[in-house]
C-alpha cells in the first residue's frame, strides 16, 4: 500500500476549548488509485489532506507512505518529503505572482537540491508542453486564465515525479467547462498510471474518482467503490 | 534556491518595490556616503599637511650651532675648543652612517650689487650638500659644486627672490655681481616650488632672499676666522632620531674636549612630533567619524527591518507555497538574508557611489576657485563603509529571515486565500 494509516487523530487546542478535526481515521490507498475524499465542510477532510500531504502532523495515530512511517518526523524531514514524494494542486492554483510560468513549475526542483538549472527548465518546459502551455512559458500567473493557472499548477505538482498527487478542491475555483478539462487531466493521469487524491465537497466531482472516502465528524463514515 | 537566485529575488524586490526601497536605501546611502566622504576629506587634508611638512624641508634636518660655552671654565675653555670647524664635519661624516648630507655654513649680511641695482644681501657659504638638505630645487644654470668649494671659487647662486630685486626678469646665469667689494659670477638661480598656501606662508621665502656662495669663499673673503657659524645635518629617512641626535651630540663633546661651545637644534624632533601629532588627529577624527557613521546606519538599519517585516507579511503566501513544495526552513532564511543584504549592497554601493562623487565635487570646486585641492576617495573608508552596510544587512535580516522561516505553512497559504 503507497498510503496506510492507523487512528489518526488531530486535536487543535483553542485555549478553553479542544477541537478534535480527526476522530481516528484508518483507510488506505494502493499505487494507481484514484480516490475522492469526500465530507461536508468543517467534517475534517481538510485537516486530513494536509496530514496526507505532510504539511501537518497527526496527535496520535500512524501514518506511512511509500513504505515508510511518516507521523513523528522532524520539520525538515517533512519538508524533504514533501518535496520527493508529493504533489500539490491548490483550489486557488497558488502559483508565484511575480516569477514566470516555468520558474513557477519549476519551484520543487529548486529545492531538491541537485538539479541543474537547466534540466529543471527542460523538465518544466516540458510538462508544460505537454498540458497545451508551451506558448505561455515566460508569462506571469496573472497573464493567465483560471484553467491555465490550475493546468501550470499540475505541471508544478508533477515535475517532481511524485508517488501521490494530492488536489484540494481544484475545480473550485474554476466555471464548470474549464472544471471539466482538469478533471479530463486528472482523469488522464490516472489512466496514465498517477495515484491521485481529490479532496472535495461536490459529489459530481468526486464521482470521477474510482472510489470515493466519505468523512464526517473526523471519522470515515463510508466508503464507495465505482 | 542558490545564491543567485536569492540575489535575483532580492533585486526583484527593490525594483518591484521602488519608492519603499528608495526610501529604504536613503539611510544606508547617506551613511555609507557619509563615511566614504568624511574620510576622505580627512585623509584627504591630513595627507596636505604631511606633504606640506616633506615641502618645508626640515623634516630629519639638525641645526648644529656655535654659541659661548656657558661652563664654569667660561673663556678659558675657549683656548681649548677652537669652537665648530670643518675638521668636526669629517669626523662626523666618518662617525655617524646615518647622516645623509652634511652642510656646514657661514653666514653673512652684506651688499649685493648688480648694474644699478643694490640691497642688503644674507650670504651664505655653503657646500653642495646645503641644497639637498634644505630642498632647494635649481630653476637656471648650476648648483655649487665641490670643485668651487675647494677652489675658493667666486662663484654666487642666488635664490630666486634674490635675482628678482637685483636682475627683475632679465636673464642673471653667466653676469656678475659685487658681493661686498668682491666680484662673482653668477652661475644658478632657484626656483621656488608651488605647494600649498593652504596654512599661509610657505616659509620657503627666507631661502630665496639669500646668495650662496662656496663655504670656503665665505670665511677667506668674509670671515675673519676659521669658525663655522652652522651646520646643517640631514639624516636618512627612518634614522632614529634620538639616538643619531645622542651620537652626534656625543661626538662633538669629544672632539671639543668636553666643552658645550655648540647647541644642536633638533628640528627633526619637532618635525616628526608634529607629524604624529597630525596622524593622532587623523585618529581621532577617523573614530568619531566611525560612531557617526555606526548610528546613522544603525538608523538605516532599522529602516530596512521594518521594510523586511512588511515584505514577510506581504509575502506570507508565497513563503507556505515555497514550503508546500519542499523548502526547508533554513532555504527560506537564507532567501530572506541574501535579499535583505543584497538591498543593503545595493544600498552601500549607492553610498559609495554618491561619497566618491562629494570628492570629485570638492576637488573640482577647488579647482574651480582657482586651489589645488585633490581629495583622492578614502579607501579605508570606501572598504568600511560598504561592509558596514553588508552588516547592517545580516543584523537587520535576521529577525525577519528568521520570522519567515519558522512559518506554518498551512497558515501561510492560508492567508489572503
Amino acid at each position: 500500500m503507497l498510503i496506510e494509516t492507523r487512528d489518526l487523530t488531530k486535536s487543535y487546542d483553542l485555549g478553553a476549548v479542544q477541537v478534535d478535526a480527526l476522530r481516528g481515521v484508518t483507510f488506505g490507498i494502493d499505487e494507481g488509485e484514484y480516490v475522492a475524499i469526500m465530507g461536508p465542510s468543517g467534517s475534517g477532510k481538510s485537516t486530513l489532506m494536509h496530514i496526507l500531504g505532510c504539511l501537518d502532523t497527526p496527535t496520535s495515530g500512524r501514518y506511512s507512505l511509500d513504505g515508510s512511517e511518516v507521523s513523528g518526523l522532524k520539520p525538515r524531514e517533512l519538508a524533504r518529503i514533501r518535496n520527493k514524494k508529493i504533489g500539490f494542486v491548490f483550489q486557488n492554483f497558488n502559483l508565484l505572482p511575480r516569477i514566470d510560468l516555468v520558474s513557477n513549475v519549476a519551484l520543487p526542483l529548486v529545492y531538491h537540491g541537485s538539479i541543474s538549472r537547466s534540466e529543471r527548465f527542460d523538465r518544466s518546459k516540458k510538462l508544460l508542453d505537454s498540458l497545451g502551455l508551451g506558448h505561455r512559458l515566460g508569462h506571469r500567473p496573472n497573464e493567465l486564465s483560471g484553467g491555465e493557472r490550475q493546468r501550470a499548477a499540475i505541471a508544478r505538482a508533477l515535475v517532481n515525479e511524485p508517488a501521490i498527487l494530492l488536489a484540494d478542491e481544484p475545480t473550485g475555483n474554476l466555471d464548470q467547462r474549464t472544471g471539466r478539462e482538469i478533471m479530463t487531466i486528472l482523469g488522464d493521469l490516472h489512466s496514465g498510471g498517477r495515484t491521485i487524491v481529490i479532496v472535495t465537497h461536490d459529489a459530481g466531482i468526486a464521482e470521477q474518482a474510482r472510489r470515493t472516502v466519505h468523512i464526517e465528524d473526523g471519522r470515515v463514515a463510508r466508503e464507495t467503490v465505482v | 534556491m542558490n545564491v543567485f537566485e536569492s540575489i535575483a529575488s532580492g533585486m526583484r524586490s527593490i525594483w518591484s518595490h521602488k519608492l519603499r526601497s528608495a526610501l529604504t536605501l536613503f539611510g544606508i546611502v547617506v551613511g555609507v556616503a557619509a563615511v566614504v566622504a568624511m574620510f576622505s576629506f580627512v585623509g584627504g587634508i591630513s595627507k596636505r599637511i604631511m606633504e606640506d611638512f616633506e615641502q618645508l624641508g626640515f623634516d630629519n634636518v639638525f641645526f648644529v650651532s656655535d654659541r659661548q660655552p656657558d661652563n664654569p671654565r667660561g673663556l678659558a675653555s675657549l683656548k681649548v675648543s677652537k669652537g665648530l670647524t670643518l675638521q668636526d664635519t669629517e669626523v662626523l661624516r666618518e662617525e655617524i652612517p646615518e647622516i645623509e648630507w652634511l652642510c656646514p655654513t657661514v653666514a653673512t649680511r652684506i651688499v649685493g650689487r648688480a648694474g644699478n641695482q643694490a640691497r642688503h644681501f644674507p650670504v651664505f657659504g655653503a657646500t653642495p650638500d646645503g641644497f639637498p638638505i634644505l630642498k632647494l630645487e635649481l630653476g637656471a644654470g648650476r648648483l655649487i659644486n665641490w670643485l668651487d668649494v675647494e677652489n675658493h671659487a667666486r662663484v654666487a647662486v642666488l635664490g630666486e627672490i634674490a635675482k628678482e630685486d637685483l636682475f627683475g626678469d632679465r636673464n642673471a646665469v653667466g653676469e656678475q655681481m659685487l658681493i661686498g667689494k668682491e666680484s662673482f659670477t653668477i652661475v644658478g638661480i632657484l626656483r621656488m616650488k608651488e605647494f600649498s598656501r593652504m596654512f599661509g606662508g610657505t616659509g620657503q621665502e627666507e631661502n630665496h632672499e639669500r646668495v650662496y656662495i662656496p663655504i670656503t669663499s665665505g670665511i677667506h673673503y668674509f670671515k675673519g676666522s676659521k669658525s663655522i657659524d652652522y651646520f646643517a645635518v640631514r639624516i636618512r629617512d627612518g634614522s632614529d632620531i634620538g639616538a643619531v641626535y645622542e651620537r652626534i651630540h656625543q661626538t662633538l663633546l669629544r672632539e671639543h674636549r668636553g666643552i658645550e661651545d655648540f647647541y644642536i637644534e633638533n628640528i627633526a624632533e619637532q618635525i616628526a612630533e608634529a607629524k604624529s601629532g597630525v596622524e593622532r588627529i587623523t585618529q581621532t577624527w577617523h573614530t568619531i567619524l566611525s560612531s557617526i557613521a555606526t548610528v546613522s546606519l544603525l538608523v538605516g538599519g532599522i529602516g530596512l527591518l521594518s521594510v523586511l517585516i512588511i515584505s514577510v507579511n506581504e509575502r506570507l503566501r508565497e513563503i507556505g507555497i515555497r514550503k508546500a513544495v519542499g523548502a526547508e526552513d533554513r532555504a527560506i532564511f537564507q532567501q530572506f538574508i541574501i535579499e535583505s543584504v543584497t538591498i543593503s549592497l545595493f544600498g552601500g554601493l549607492v553610498g559609495l557611489g554618491v561619497g566618491a562623487g562629494l570628492c570629485k565635487l570638492i576637488t573640482f570646486g577647488a579647482a574651480q576657485m582657482g586651489q589645488d585641492f585633490v581629495i583622492p576617495v578614502s579607501g579605508a573608508g570606501s572598504v568600511l563603509g560598504v561592509s558596514f552596510a553588508v552588516a547592517v544587512g545580516v543584523i537587520f535580516g535576521l529577525y525577519p529571515a528568521y520570522k519567515a522561516s519558522r512559518l506554518d505553512p498551512i497558515d501561510a497559504i492560508s492567508r489572503y486565500a
